[in-house]
């Protein structure tokens, strides 16, 4: 007899005492060993408990929901659709400080001129997508106060055409002034600031060029920022060698400042890292057990009713739970890099993604703005290479994490020197698996933490997003 | 002598991409493999191609006041919803 109904193909991994099988259309579930044993073996009949529980899961499709499962899968890679939104210009490689991690630094600083800034707006202006967001990237941005300003004029002016435009500063947040903080309130520019735990933390790796840490002038600003001009400042922490075992003294900081959100991200070695990684820099293991604790009390200070969420966990419950693409360039398949993302240097020249230009050189340069046209950068065929390189599916492809996991192609090739990763061996891989492993645990386990982590990405009555 | 220099070279960047790609490293040539994969990265987009609601490729139809597509900008499609936000990544935190 022939059957009305197909199960999806699928890949598994054992989660806890559990199996956890997904598809590439975003269909999940966890199984224990005999409903596994049912559904591996395809003898799962329709009408029984587990085909109906698996039908509504997107594992089994018919007919009738074969357009579901397509729309889900659509919204969860809805990247594909669209042009790059985010346009990271780095308009000056100087910096007033001299971090041990830094990864940006530049040999030969430089100051992004009005002549290359009036081609980034063009280029921008140009982009078939309603959403733009202008980062700000340095160096430290705030030196090259001129273009900062020009650039943030002109981009607001797109607003006129319905679009949604986002300008966002990233910032050591020691070069300020009363009349910068004002100029960021007018203009709606968001403010995200190094902060990488409390004094003693912080002091350690982000110092002046005297050696001085810069915890309190940073600190002084953001009350400031904060108390007289209204203005909301986001922090961002790099995760040094130092920070493994503080994990609660850095939420706690984050949790003081009044922080909902901390991203808990390793040290890339990269840039200045690489001749400091002994003092810096860990294994992929040692990073795991400092996410698992850190995860862990995030959740503790939840259940205390203190509202902060883990922004990479965030970012993996939306694909796992709401089947949405949260449009997070570090972890699609393929990478976001020239597809998602472009960052306009200060002399012109174009780079697929931010972690691409902190490598530098002409590996993964595109060309420059200056004499060449958006569409045709974005066309060429490193870039094709590098998009390539960065396909899961390439290097794994039975992975059960498959339909949501990605990774940094320009990451793996400094790390293996090999466009061709030996995937597993892979430092930012190995993290990103475990984290949402770990999570996957939880979800397995559920209780509490369940409810909580549900929470982190829940939808009110009415609302599109919760943001 | 070659291979000597090339260690010597240790760890800058001096190939281009292509030239990794097309580089003969063990049994397989990388280029089959990324054409492997090329292959089934165009099954994708082919499928995603046909399957994707005609919004998709529409220029600023969003609606102003939400994230999703407007339900109404596609008539007589099942495909109301199309999730679009802007691109993030791991180098800021919005608080998004």
């Amino acid at each position: 007899m022939t059957k009305d109904f197909a199960v999806i193909p699928f890949n598994s991994g054992a989660i806890a005492d559990k199996y956890l099988i997904s598809n590439m259309l975003g269909g999940w579930d966890i199984l224990g060993e005999n409903d596994f044993k049912l559904f591996s073996s395809l003898k799962c009949n329709r009408g029984t408990p587990l085909f109906n529980r698996l039908y509504e899961r997107g594992l089994i499709a018919d007919e009738r929901n074969f357009n579901r499962l397509l729309e889900d899968h659509r919204n969860l890679n809805s990247n594909l659709f669209y042009d790059a939104s985010l346009h990271i210009a780095v308009i000056t490689t100087h910096c007033n400080l001299r971090c041990r991690y830094c990864q940006a630094h530049a040999a030969r600083p430089e100051h992004m001129s009005l002549k290359v800034a009036r081609r980034t707006v063009q280029c921008i202006a140009e982009r078939k997508t309603p959403y733009i967001t202008l980062e700000f990237q340095g160096g430290e941005s705030t030196l090259n106060w001129n273009v900062l300003v020009f650039l943030t004029k002109s981009i607001r002016k797109l607003e006129r055409n319905n679009r949604k435009i986002d300008i966002t500063l990233i910032s050591n947040l020691t070069a300020l002034n009363a009349k910068k903080m004002q100029f960021f309130k007018d203009y709606s520019v968001n403010i995200c600031a190094s902060l990488d735990g409390p004094k003693h933390i912080h002091d350690q790796n982000r110092i002046f060029g005297n050696g001085k840490g810069t915890y309190d002038v940073v600190i002084r600003n953001i009350k400031k920022l904060r108390k007289q001009f209204k203005k909301s400042v986001n922090f961002l922490p790099t995760i040094t060698k130092s920070s493994l075992c503080a994990f609660k003294e850095i939420i706690d900081e984050y949790v003081r400042w009044g922080a909902t959100s901390i991203a808990l991200r390793p040290v890339n070695h990269l840039g200045n890292a690489c001749s400091n990684w002994r003092n810096l820099g860990y294994s992929a293991e040692e990073f795991m057990t400092f996410y698992k604790n850190a995860l862990d009390y995030i959740l503790e200070l939840n259940k205390k009713g203190i509202f902060i969420r883990e922004r990479m966990a965030k970012v993996i419950l939306q694909k796992v739970f709401n089947k949405e693409d949260p449009y997070y360039v570090d972890m699609m398949s393929p990478c976001g890099a020239g597809r998602g993302q472009i960052v306009y240097m200060p002399d012109g020249s174009c780079y697929p993604c931010d972690e691409a230009r902190m490598v530098g050189g002409k590996m993964f340069r595109l060309g420059n703005i200056l004499n060449e046209t958006y569409e045709t950068l974005v066309k060429k065929e490193n870039l094709l290479h590098l998009l390539e390189t960065s396909a899961i599916n390439l290097w794994d492809y039975a992975s059960v994490l498959s339909p949501w996991i990605g990774v940094c192609p320009v990451l793996n090739y400094t790390e293996q020197k090999n466009f061709v990763p030996k995937i597993h061996c892979s430092f930012i891989y190995k993290i990103h698996e475990f984290r949402f492993k770990y999570i996957f645990e939880k979800i397995a386990k559920g209780g509490q933490d369940l409810e909580i982590l549900k929470s982190w990405v829940a939808k009110k009555e009415g609302e599109n997003e919760k943001e | 002598m070659k291979k000597s220099k090339d260690k010597k070279k240790g760890r800058t960047f001096k190939k281009s991409i292509k030239h990794f790609i097309k580089d003969e490293d063990g049994f397989i040539e990388k280029e089959k493999i990324i054409k492997i994969g090329l292959g089934t990265i165009s099954a994708l987009t082919v499928v995603g191609s046909l399957t994707a609601p005609k919004q998709a490729y529409a220029e600023h139809t969003d609606s102003p006041a939400g994230k999703y597509m407007d339900e109404e900008a596609v008539p007589g499609t099942t495909c109301s919803r199309l999730v679009v936000r802007d691109h993030t990544h791991g180098n800021h935190d919005s608080g998004k």
